[in-house]
């Protein structure tokens, strides 16, 4: 969102990582402040978008996509998109428009109606350590990786495809948990390959729609997750929950087993909505 | 750029834990007999204070923005083991409350 800013020309000190849409050159110069005797006109600086520290970083969501490149055998045939996600009650996701900022450059990322998008590739923007803005607060929303299998029945999804998801998303940083304050924590524990290969790297997953219980199938092995699964385990709290950014989507978290190596890729997990009708029950026979 | 080594990341981690955790020791489960969850929950009928009422409360509870209630008992099966190899110590039986606090839905699991 454009804001204009009226500042005083002696206040006209902002960090150098802000952005513009204008190159540097085009920029009004400093001015020192006017004097009563003397006085300067206030000068008007039109700033279209602010990098915040926690914007997503577009080198780290290319190396993301580098990293889809490198491990498209859990999904082949797939297609990898990004998708933004509420994380604060009542933010609206409708009309949120993205754009790559960079020192020099302002690439438009066009946002699909389910509010998913792709990133071009550009060398300009990775020189200039370029951030992905939204014309939301940061912490309004959230953020993952979309992996989409061709011939995976509607309403499920397919383990390999979340593997994948996990894999992209951690490298690319695009999950916001933590406190700013302890985000360089949070990027520094974060390997791609111990989150996404361990029983508690806790990388949640977020269904269509609230869920009553998520079925894996892989042949005839059929198992149902247990509670701890759901509902990013059930051990958050209102102290806690503005930490997670299942904030506002916890009725639709899940952890998938993405470590166990038993349940193949191409197992299908299947969702029962909190709303659907009742069904018998899935619990296997022991 | 803050340099941070593992070894101090996990120093800090530790106290932290320490801290947070202190001295608590879980108190041991109680199991509900699995005849007790069949009298006690009916869909459409039971309510959040008739389960507790019959059943106590629940291992674990979650309440959703939306009034949803997903509430846990655990339960010893027969023939089910304590401790399946998936980590879970015993029988679920998972009951969701709709916004009226009445039972929409009741679902079960045996230990894998």
């Amino acid at each position: 969102m454009a804001a204009a800013f009226c500042v005083a020309a002696a206040a006209a000190h902002f960090d150098a990582s802000a952005t513009q849409d204008e190159p540097p050159a085009a920029q009004a110069p400093a001015v020192g402040p006017g004097t009563p005797q003397n006085p300067q006109p206030e000068q008007v600086i039109t700033i279209h978008a602010t990098r915040d520290p926690v914007d997503k970083s577009y080198r780290k969501m290319i190396r993301g996509m580098d990293r889809y490149a490198r491990q498209q055998s859990l999904a082949p045939g797939a297609v990898l998109r990004f998708r933004l996600l509420p994380r604060l009650p009542g933010v609206g996701m409708d009309g949120i428009t993205l754009k790559i900022v960079g020192d020099t450059i302002t690439l438009p990322v066009p946002l699909a109606p389910d509010h998913s998008f792709t990133l071009p590739r550009n060398a300009q923007a990775l020189r200039e350590d370029a951030a992905l803005i939204a014309s939301r607060k940061t912490n309004s929303m959230t953020w993952r990786a979309d992996v989409r299998s061709p011939g995976v029945p509607a309403g499920m999804r397919r383990l390999g495809d979340l593997r994948l998801e996990c894999l992209v998303g951690v490298e690319a940083g695009l999950v916001s948990n933590s406190a700013p304050l302890f985000a360089w924590l949070d990027y520094m524990l974060s390997d791609p390959d111990k989150v996404c290969s361990s029983p508690d790297g806790n990388y949640l997953f977020f269904a269509e729609r609230p869920l009553f219980s998520v079925t894996l199938q892989a042949g005839a092995r059929r198992e149902t997750l247990p509670f701890r699964m759901l509902y990013a385990a059930g051990t958050q709290t209102p102290a806690t929950l503005p930490y997670c950014d299942c904030q506002v989507l916890l009725d639709r978290t899940y952890y998938a087993p993405l470590w166990d190596r038993s349940w193949p890729d191409d197992t299908l997990l299947s969702f029962e909505a909190m709303d659907d009708a009742a069904q018998p029950s899935t619990e296997p026979t022991p | 750029m803050m340099r941070v080594s593992k070894r101090v990341i996990f120093h800090m981690a530790f106290c932290v834990t320490l801290a947070l955790v202190g001295c608590a020791v879980a108190p041991p489960k109680t199991l509900l007999p699995e005849a007790r969850l069949e009298q006690g929950l009916s869909i459409g009928r039971t309510s959040t204070t008739q389960a507790l009422a019959a059943l106590g409360a629940p291992s674990q509870m979650v309440k959703f923005d939306s009034g949803y209630q997903a509430w846990l008992y655990e339960y010893a099966a027969p023939g089910a083991q304590a401790g399946g190899k998936d980590g879970t110590p015993t029988a679920e039986c998972v009951v969701l409350f709709g916004r009226d606090g009445i039972v929409t839905k009741i679902r079960r699991r045996l230990p894998q």
